[in-house]
Parts: C-alpha cells; sequence; structure tokens
C-alpha cells in the first residue's frame, strides 16, 4: 500500500514536471538579451521558407505547423519554454490515476474562446476524439480510451494504460482544443479560418503566402501575448530570405539555412545547438548489400563523424551518440559508442558479403547545396572504405518515394521530434519499418509500450536504452549527426526562446 | 468588315479549344507518369500503408487515368477548377489571389523590354556603324548572357537593400506599395526578354529598309524620323509584333524564376510549389490558364499583325 | 529648247564595295538633260543604266557607292545647273518612277494620304488643300474616280492604276527632271501605251526634262529625244534619237536594233547577239564588246573611252564605226 502511494506521489511530480535529460549542451541561447521588461504592443514579422500545413491537426508533419496551431488554438497543457517540462494551458492543474488509466484535467475558470462563445470540458472531449480519429497522428493517441466529462470544467481522459507519454504528448501542438462540433461548420470551413482559445487569432490568412496573427482579447492570460500583432510571411528561397531581413523588411528568420549562416551576424543568431534531430544515412536492410550486419557497420565506420559534420555543416552540430533525437524526455542515448575508423570498416567490408567494385547507390535530395554537399562528403568517406558509391540527386518526391517503396540502397535524411518526449519519433521509426530499412520493429514497439507508461524517470531510461542498444547493434539507420538550427533574429525581437523541437510560444515574445 | 473580322476571332477561338484539350491530356499524362505520391503527401510520413489508400481514395487518385480525366472535363465545363488536394481551397480562389502578381510582372516586364528594346533597335537599323550601335551590340550580348535569377539578386541587393528605395521582394498591400514592389521584377524580366526583341526589331526594320518602297519614299524626298514613322514602323512592326507574342510563353515562364528571386506570390511560383508536391488539380488548372494564357497572346498578336497590314484578307 | 540643261550628270563612277575591295561598275558616265527634253538610255540588263538613275538621285544600295563624278541640277528656271550632293536631289528637283509598282508603294499608306503627304512637304499648305491637290493630281495621271481612290490602299489599284499613282508621288513633289527606270517594262501594251501618252503630256505640259530608262528599243523609239546606248557600265554611243536608232554607228547598237524583231520583218529570222557582256569584274580600258564583235580591229585592244554625253552631237565610242568603213 505504501509503495503504490508513494510510487503514486513520485508518478504525480514526475508528471508535474517531465524532466527531460539531454545528451549535452545547454539549451538555446538567446542573441538577444531578455533583459528589460516585456513591452506591450508592437508587431514582428517572421520569415519561414515554407508554409503551415493547414489548421486541421491531423495535417501537421512540418514544425512549423506544430509552433504555429497551438498560438490561435490552444492545447490543455504547454511545454515550458526551454522545452523540458509541461505547464499549464487550458487546464489549470491534472492529475494522472495509474491504477485507474485516467488523466483529469481541471479546466480554467471563465474560458471562453476567441469569439465570446464560453469554453468547457464538452469542447476538449470532442477535441479528444478528433485527435484520436486522425489519419497521420492518430496512433499517438492509441492509448486514449474514451473521455468523461463530470461537469463543465473538469475533462476525464481515459486510458488503456497509465500512459505518461501521452500527458507529455498532449502538450504538443496537434493536441489543440476546437469548439464542439466545430461551432456548427463543417470541419473544412472551420480550419479555414479557426476559432480558438490561445493568445492570438487569425486576423487574415493567405495560404502559402502570409499569415497575420493578433492579440485576442479574450485571451485567459490578461497580460499575454505581448504584441499585437505577428505575421509571418512565407519565403522560399533563401537569398529573398536574407535580404528581407537585412533589410528589416522581416525581424527574424525561422530556420536559416545553415550555408548562410555565415552572413548572418553573430550577435543576430540564436542557435539550438543541437536541435532534437537526428542527421543520418538510411539503409535498405531488404535487400543486398544493405541487408548484411557487417556491411551496415561498415557504413557506420566509415563515417568519420567529426570531419562530416566539419564539411557538412560547417561545425553547426553535434556528433550523433544515439540513434534517438538528443535533449527532449527520454533522451538517455545507451551509454554506447559509435566508433568511426576506416580501417575497421575496410575489415567489417571484407566480412561482408559485399563484393568489392559493386555499385552502391546514394539517393539524396538535389534542391538544397546543403543535401547535395552531405551526400558528396558522405559518398567520398563511404568510397574511402572500399564501398562504391554512385551518388544521385533526386528531385524530393522522387527520393521520398524510392525511400516508401524500398528501391534504393541508401540514402540521407533527417527526422526529429515535434514534442518534449522522445516517444513521438518511435511512432516514426515504427511507421517507416525503421527509417525505411525493412527491419523487423518488435523490439522498438516493445520499447516504446515500456516507455508509455514509464512512471518514473528510470523507468523511462530503461526503456530508451532498450531501443538505442537494439538500434546501434542493428543499425537499420545511421545516425552521424545531431544538428543545429539557427535562428536570425534582429535586435528589435525579444523573448524568442527556443526549444529544442525547435517550437517556440509566440506569446512570449515583444518588440523592442 | 467588323462582320468578317468577329468571325476571324471566332474562328481562331474554335480552334484553340482542341490545342487545350491536347494539352491537358499530356499533363494528366505526365503526373501519372512521375514517379512521387501525391496521397503519400498529404498523409505524411507516418500513415500507415492503409492510411494512404484511404488518402488515396478519397483523392479520387485509384481511379483509371481515363475516368479521372473525364470527370476532371465535366467538372472544368461546368466552370469548377476544383480544389487543391493539399489544402483544400478551391483553385479558383488560389488563382484569383495570386493571378492579379503574375499579370503585374508581365505586363511591367513587356513595358521595359519594350523601352529597353525599341530605342535600341533603331539604333542597330538606323545607324548601323555608329558608336551608339555597337554599345548596343555589345550591351545585348552580355545582358543575354547573364541569368535572370542572378540579375534579380545583383538589383536587389544594390538597388533595393543599400539605398532603400525599394523593396527587396514580395507583393505589398496598396497600389502605391505593389507599384514600387513590381519595379526590379519588371526590370529583370524585362532585360531577359529584350535582347531578343531588340534583336529580332533590328532584323525586321532593316528588312523594310531595303524594301522597295522605302526607296520610292527616299526618292520622294522623306528621310529621317518622318520617314521611320510615316513608312518604316508599321511595316516592321508585325515580325516584331509575332515575335514578342513568341516571347510570351518564354517571359511567362521566366516569371516563375523572378516569383521566386523576388519572393513574389504570383502563378509561376503556385505552380513550382504545386509540381513539387504532386498537387495534380493545380497543375493541371495551371498548366490550362498558361496554355489559354500564351493561345491568347498569340491570337492577339495574330490579330494585331491582322490588323497592321492592310492586305489582310479576313477569313 | 532653253539654254541651260536642267540636269547634267558629269563623269559618274559607281563602285562596288565588298570585303574592303572596290568594283567599278559605272565607268565614267556623262550626259544632260534639258527642259521639255527626254533622253532615252537603251540598254541589256545588268550594263548599269538603273544604277546610273539611282547614282543620280542618291539611292544606291547599301555596299554600292558613288566613287567619282558629279550631279548638277538646275535649282530654278533659267538658272545654270550647279553641284549637287549625293542624295539631295531626291524630291527637290528629281523624282524617279520605278519598274515594279507593286513593290514600290508601301502596303500600308493610303495613296490619297501618302500623296497629299508629299505636297504638304513640298509647300506648306492645309490639309484640305493638299488634299484638293492629291486628288487634282490623281485626275491629271488618270485615275478614274479619284476622290474614292483617295483612300485607297495601293494592293486594292490594279497595276496601270498604281503606276499612274507612281507618276503622280513623283509629280507631288513638283520635280525639275523626272527619272524614269523601266516604267512600263510590267504593263500590258494598251497599258503601256497610255501610261507613255500620260509621261509625255507631264513633260510637255511642265517643261521636264526626263529620262527614260528601258531595254525596249521600240519604247524608246516612241518616248526619246535623245538616245544614249549603255554597254558594261559605259556610254558607249549617244545623239538624236533618229540619229542613233536608224543610223546607229556602233555595232552594238546595230546588233541591239537588229536583235528586236518587227512586225513588218522577215518571218523567223532571230538575230541575238552572240555571248554575254563582260562581268564588271573583267572590266578593261579596251573596248568591251570586242569579244562579240564581228569587226574588232586591232585598235579596239587598246584604250576605248566611253562617249562624253555632254557634247549634244552624235558620237559612238567605236573605233572602227561602221561609217568610217
Amino acid at each position: 500500500m505504501m509503495r503504490w502511494k508513494a510510487a503514486g506521489r513520485v508518478l504525480l511530480v514526475m508528471a508535474l514536471l517531465a524532466t527531460g535529460c539531454g545528451s549535452g549542451a545547454p539549451p538555446g541561447k538567446a542573441a538577444s538579451p531578455d533583459g528589460g521588461t516585456p513591452k506591450r504592443g508592437g508587431s514582428l514579422t517572421i520569415l519561414r521558407a515554407s508554409d503551415i500545413d493547414g489548421w486541421d491537426p491531423d495535417k501537421a508533419i512540418q514544425l512549423a505547423t506544430f509552433q504555429t496551431l497551438p498560438q490561435v488554438m490552444e492545447g490543455l497543457v504547454r511545454y515550458a519554454p526551454d522545452g523540458t517540462s509541461i505547464e499549464p494551458g487550458l487546464a489549470q492543474s491534472w492529475k494522472l490515476d495509474a491504477k485507474a488509466k485516467t488523466i483529469t484535467f481541471t479546466l480554467r475558470s471563465g474560458l471562453t474562446f476567441s469569439d465570446g462563445r464560453p469554453l468547457t470540458s464538452q469542447d476538449a472531449a470532442f477535441s479528444v476524439e478528433l485527435w484520436r480519429k486522425g489519419l497521420s497522428l492518430g496512433t499517438l493517441y492509441a492509448a486514449i480510451t474514451g473521455t468523461a466529462t463530470p461537469d463543465p470544467r473538469t475533462l476525464v481522459i481515459k486510458m488503456s494504460k497509465a500512459s505518461t507519454f501521452t500527458l507529455t504528448w498532449l502538450s504538443n501542438g496537434s493536441s489543440v482544443i476546437v469548439p464542439k462540433d466545430f461551432g456548427g461548420m463543417s470541419r473544412k470551413d472551420f480550419f479555414t479560418k479557426p476559432i480558438g482559445a490561445g493568445p492570438f487569432v487569425v486576423a487574415s490568412y493567405r495560404p502559402g503566402q502570409q499569415l497575420v496573427l493578433e492579440r485576442n482579447p479574450r485571451y485567459h492570460d490578461p497580460a499575454r501575448p505581448y504584441l499585437n500583432r505577428l505575421t509571418y510571411d512565407v519565403v522560399a528561397d533563401p537569398n529573398q530570405q536574407l535580404l528581407r531581413y537585412q533589410s528589416r523588411q522581416a525581424d527574424a528568420i525561422e530556420a536559416v539555412p545553415l550555408d548562410l549562416a555565415a552572413q548572418i551576424p553573430r550577435g543576430e543568431q540564436v542557435i539550438v545547438h543541437p536541435s532534437a534531430t537526428i542527421h543520418g544515412i538510411f539503409v535498405n536492410a531488404a535487400r543486398q548489400p544493405g541487408n548484411d550486419l557487417h556491411f551496415r557497420r561498415a557504413v557506420s565506420l566509415a563515417i568519420d563523424r567529426a570531419r562530416y559534420i566539419q564539411a557538412v555543416f560547417g561545425g553547426l552540430a553535434a556528433p550523433a551518440t544515439g540513434g534517438l533525437p538528443p535533449r527532449v524526455q527520454g533522451s538517455v542515448g545507451c551509454g554506447c559508442v559509435y566508433e568511426t575508423g576506416v580501417e575497421k570498416a575496410k575489415q567489417e567490408l571484407a566480412q561482408s558479403s559485399y563484393r568489392p567494385g559493386t555499385k552502391v547507390e546514394l539517393v539524396v535530395d538535389a534542391t538544397t547545396p546543403f543535401s547535395t554537399r552531405a551526400g558528396e562528403t558522405a559518398a567520398a568517406l563511404l568510397r574511402a572504405a572500399g564501398i562504391e558509391v554512385d551518388l544521385q540527386k533526386l528531385e524530393v518526391q522522387v527520393l521520398v518515394d524510392r525511400q516508401a517503396k524500398g528501391a534504393y540502397d541508401l540514402s540521407l535524411g533527417e527526422v526529429g521530434s515535434v514534442s518534449p518526449t522522445v516517444g513521438d519519433i518511435f511512432g516514426l521509426i515504427v511507421a517507416t519499418g525503421g527509417l525505411y530499412s525493412g527491419l523487423p520493429m518488435k523490439t522498438i514497439s516493445d520499447a516504446f509500450t515500456r516507455l508509455e507508461i514509464a512512471r518514473t524517470d528510470q523507468e523511462r531510461a530503461e526503456a530508451v536504452r532498450v531501443a538505442e542498444t537494439w538500434i546501434h547493434d542493428n543499425l537499420p539507420y545511421i545516425p552521424t549527426a545531431f544538428p543545429d538550427r539557427l535562428f536570425a533574429v534582429s535586435p528589435k525581437v525579444k523573448g524568442l526562446k527556443v526549444t529544442p523541437f525547435l517550437s517556440y510560444p509566440a506569446d512570449l515574445l515583444w518588440a523592442a | 468588315m467588323p462582320a468578317a473580322r468577329l468571325r476571324f476571332v471566332a474562328g481562331r477561338l474554335v480552334q484553340v479549344l482542341p490545342v487545350l484539350v491536347a494539352l491537358l491530356l499530356i499533363v494528366v499524362l505526365l503526373q501519372q507518369l512521375m514517379p512521387g505520391d501525391p496521397a503519400r503527401v498529404i498523409a505524411g510520413p507516418r500513415a500507415s500503408a492503409e492510411q494512404v489508400t484511404q488518402v488515396r481514395h478519397d483523392l479520387g487518385l485509384d481511379q483509371s487515368i481515363l475516368a479521372q480525366f473525364w470527370k476532371y472535363v465535366v467538372n472544368l465545363s461546368g466552370g469548377d477548377l476544383g480544389r487543391s488536394n493539399r489544402t483544400g481551397i478551391p483553385i479558383a480562389t488560389i488563382v484569383g489571389e495570386r493571378a492579379a502578381v503574375t499579370v503585374w510582372l508581365l505586363f511591367g516586364g513587356l513595358i521595359v523590354s519594350t523601352l529597353l528594346a525599341v530605342p535600341a533597335a533603331l539604333v542597330m537599323a538606323l545607324r548601323p556603324r555608329s558608336p551608339a550601335a555597337r554599345v548596343c551590340a555589345r550591351s545585348l550580348t552580355v545582358i543575354l548572357n547573364c541569368p535572370p535569377f542572378w540579375v534579380g539578386l545583383m538589383l536587389a541587393s544594390v538597388l533595393a537593400l543599400r539605398t532603400g528605395w525599394l523593396p527587396v521582394g514580395g507583393f505589398g498591400e496598396n497600389t502605391g506599395d505593389r507599384l514600387r514592389s513590381m519595379v526590379l521584377p519588371s526590370l529583370t524580366i524585362g532585360l531577359a526578354a529584350m535582347p531578343l526583341l531588340a534583336r529580332s526589331g533590328a532584323a525586321s526594320l532593316r528588312q523594310v529598309l531595303a524594301a522597295d518602297h522605302v526607296t520610292t519614299a527616299r526618292s520622294l524626298g522623306l528621310s529621317g524620323w518622318p520617314l521611320v514613322r510615316r513608312h518604316l514602323l508599321r511595316n516592321a512592326l508585325p515580325p516584331a509584333v509575332t515575335l514578342l507574342a513568341v516571347q510570351a510563353a518564354a517571359l511567362l515562364f521566366g516569371a516563375v524564376i523572378v516569383e521566386q528571386t523576388f519572393g513574389l506570390p504570383g502563378l509561376g511560383a503556385e505552380m513550382v510549389n504545386a509540381a513539387s508536391q504532386r498537387d495534380f488539380p493545380v497543375v493541371q488548372a495551371l498548366t490550362l490558364i498558361f496554355g489559354a494564357a500564351i493561345i491568347g497572346i498569340n491570337l492577339l498578336a495574330d490579330l494585331a499583325v491582322a490588323l497592321l497590314d492592310p492586305r489582310t484578307t479576313w477569313r | 529648247m532653253s539654254a541651260h540643261p536642267l540636269l547634267e550628270v558629269d563623269g559618274l563612277r559607281v563602285a562596288v564595295r565588298r570585303d574592303g575591295t572596290a568594283l567599278t561598275v559605272l565607268d565614267g558616265v556623262s550626259f544632260a538633260v534639258g527642259a521639255g527634253q527626254c533622253l532615252g538610255i537603251v540598254g541589256e540588263s545588268g550594263c548599269g543604266k538603273s544604277l546610273t538613275l539611282r547614282a543620280a538621285m542618291g539611292l544606291l544600295p547599301p555596299g554600292i557607292e558613288r566613287t567619282g563624278g558629279e550631279i548638277r541640277l538646275s535649282p530654278r528656271a533659267g538658272a545654270a545647273p550647279c553641284a549637287v550632293p549625293p542624295g539631295q536631289a531626291a524630291g527637290r528637283g528629281l523624282a524617279m518612277v520605278f519598274q515594279d509598282s507593286h513593290a514600290s508603294l508601301d502596303p500600308t499608306a493610303r495613296v490619297g494620304a501618302f500623296i497629299a503627304d508629299i505636297v504638304r512637304r513640298r509647300t506648306a499648305t492645309s490639309r484640305a488643300a493638299a488634299r484638293r491637290r492629291a486628288v487634282e493630281l490623281l485626275a491629271s495621271v488618270g485615275v478614274p474616280d479619284p476622290a474614292l481612290r483617295f483612300g485607297s490602299y495601293p494592293h486594292e489599284l490594279s497595276g496601270g492604276m498604281r503606276q499612274r499613282v507612281a507618276i503622280a508621288l513623283a509629280l507631288a513633289t513638283d520635280p525639275r527632271v523626272l527619272l524614269c527606270d523601266e516604267p512600263t517594262t510590267a504593263l500590258d501594251v494598251t497599258l503601256q501605251a497610255e501610261i507613255l501618252r500620260l509621261l509625255d503630256a507631264a513633260r510637255a505640259d511642265r517643261g521636264l526634262g526626263m529620262v527614260f530608262v528601258s531595254h525596249d528599243i521600240a519604247v524608246i523609239r516612241q518616248i526619246a529625244d535623245v538616245v544614249a546606248v549603255m554597254y558594261a557600265g559605259q556610254i558607249i554611243e549617244m545623239g538624236p534619237a533618229p540619229d542613233v536608232l536608224d543610223r546607229p554607228r556602233h555595232p552594238y547598237t546595230r546588233a541591239l536594233i537588229d536583235a528586236v524583231p518587227t512586225l513588218d520583218g522577215p518571218i523567223g529570222r532571230f538575230r541575238p547577239i552572240a555571248g554575254s557582256p563582260p562581268a564588271p569584274a573583267d572590266y578593261t580600258p579596251a573596248c568591251r564588246f570586242m569579244t562579240r564583235c564581228a569587226h574588232h580591229v586591232a585598235a579596239c585592244s587598246g584604250p576605248v573611252p566611253g562617249v562624253d554625253g555632254l557634247d549634244s552631237r552624235h558620237r559612238s565610242s567605236c573605233v572602227n564605226t561602221l561609217e568610217a568603213r
């Protein structure tokens, strides 16, 4: 009895403060000092290379979507600005009951949507059903079996297991609260100009061009957001982005391509070092030569990660020490080492079934200088180890198609977390068959099942370690680096805090 | 007379229809042959194979090419351009928002290229051995070899960034801003189109200059600007107008590059986005629009040439 | 005939400039035309007769230029001819009627407006006055319904009508001398006769000088007072028309006249001149007809200059003239 109670208390504490263990560096430092009290008023313009995927949370694929949706449609909980814990959103408190397998949320009092309509647990329950039935992300809510709304301010989420993962996952950008039955509109119509209870409202939206957000006067925190208006301009061409930033037609750029990093003055750079992203070589382990573990080991040994990072990222990355993204909850690594060495690579290669001289195709994205450079660097390193690499630069959709169909040998890619927990990447790895490797995913799925219900940091770490060890030993893909991400931020922008999973609360921004 | 002209135009319009249908068919076929799965793009990397299949079914992509094509044509004849696969927004709305940008750009480019090409052509044809003509000819070669995106970048860096007189990109909200934002892109696209126009204009002028009727006019004492204005221009215009129409196609696709370079939210940029995301309805609709635009421009050119030449029999 | 000639062409040299080298095609052509007088220039294709007219007008095509000689035009009635820089004379004293009216009229210009424009260039009159003058001119060249035809385009008119318009245009510049470059060659015989009559009448009515170039001896016979025969870039015979045409002194002239079949001559006898004229590259100071001439002697190989047409007596360049034999 006592042990359970103690465990329950620990669980509660754990649930309240989901701490993350990083694999190294301190959180992204803001270049513009936050010194000074936030000023209310003003407006900022931020550039991004591609628009959000739309307001429908089920369509969320890009990081920008996960960042922007909750600004208009806040969720039950939010991630803390440093990305290491969750904090109250529309819910002022919550309780995870491990035995009953429920999470009970208490909504704040007096909540309304931005149009004045009151927000109750009915709306929240409707939203939970929406998330569960999602086509793309529904599996991440798989533990949820149903909801109950005992009173207008209480929402009970019922689960099939005591999933702490689900709780943390509810702080991510796709878990947004919308009005019940979309306020009488159709789903499609509602998500053309959504109404939520977030800090901002959509003033105007031209898809693919510009999004203008304005302060929600009915937001539950009267002090926030600081800005009157926040404009997102979609500009695809990196040169045009730079020009607009330099001429101050825009105040900040999200995700500056690493090639242009040198053109941003140091004092205006906000570097997330590293971000919760894995950059690696995907291997098709369903056919030769990728199906031979010795070959995969040879590939991993051939990549001198330090050299690779210098050549490809200009130093703006950390060497990969694990197969899962760093700096989110559960990122413990496996304590194992990814070795490098050309001689060892050659030895492994000799032990493999790879016949010297056989062409191995490495397909990369043709559209950015960064990816072609990465391809060329990787190809050179692999060739030095004796693997005859044929580098093919393909258009993005063609590349994706080849990966999905398993019609490739090696490819380069990046995947990252979209929430404060490492758990969301498990789903991606499983869904893509080990990042297009074709290897059996049972160990990873089992590890995720353990992770889901982990109540302590230690349990979480054990589950993750199992997965990491399996990835290290079986190499469904070869992690090479944890890339940095760079934001260009003019002195006018204050209060920008970017999480390792590249989100930032826009209601904390203010204009100097 | 006007009735005959109307019949002329109507006859040409009727000829246009099969061309557009053929264009559509080719685009539909090409998209089917292209690798890349639009359903996968929409469903995202986390979706399972079943879910992708579901999306494919919802989009109607699992039907035969012929069935899809027929459905599209039926919708089209009812005026329905369809919706974007990715965003669900009616394509007519997308076109309505973005067409203005591209039209402004093309007009701006046309004005710039004409303003630059006509004097150059006149100088090169009428004073072929003067230093001015030599300078013109050399400049044209230089300009012809400069890629538009580089020219755009240079112009934006030097004329906009350094001076602050003009915006580096974007379209702007009010008419004043929009006019200013069109200056550099029009200059870029106009410069790209100008050399060919100037050279062909000069060649056309030279040809007319050597014509017998010019000798007659000279023998009657006409020379200089009155000669050019009354007897040269109207004769030299038809080949130049025809070339201009041919250039329209090049201008339209140059617009794609310039729109990207200056971040202009036009139809060209939308076409690139839609194609790279395999958004078939948008690609098809834009292809039709571009095709119709080019055909329309050529028709106008034919009309202009026919009007300019009094010998035309309107058939 | 008045005291001074209206037009004097003195020692005209024209050369073709190609790749830096100059090839002489007209070799010292000289002639004079007086008021009311018609000079007919006859010769076969390529002899340089059209070029002579164009050189006089200053309308040489690109690549061909005047390399020597002087053009003198009498500026007013009774004045002596004075030198005119190249091209200055066109439209100001000299006017030209061309052979191919189809191509020689601007297809985009309505004929009436064109003539009116030329009239206004010549004298500053109002639009309405110029229009009236244009209609008068059209009537004077025999265009029926001139007020209606005012608005016609060239392609709406017949060949003969177009030629009349061309003449009206030339007359609109109020010329002193009218140069005609085979204006009837493209027309049928009846039309030919009418145009010739028209030109003759214009010459008589206005006291114009006229230079009429043709390869057709019959036409020359009808219209010319003085005849010059050109061959290979030179005038090889010149004089009053009856003299030259009935009592030619140059074997070439003789052969030219004989080569034309006449209605009352023996049937079935065609007498072409054997061989062909030399190319300009092969022009020599010697007699250029020598290789085709049945009467050539040793002296023909020596320098044989062309005829100085400023002298109005009947002369030929042949050193072995028929008369001498």
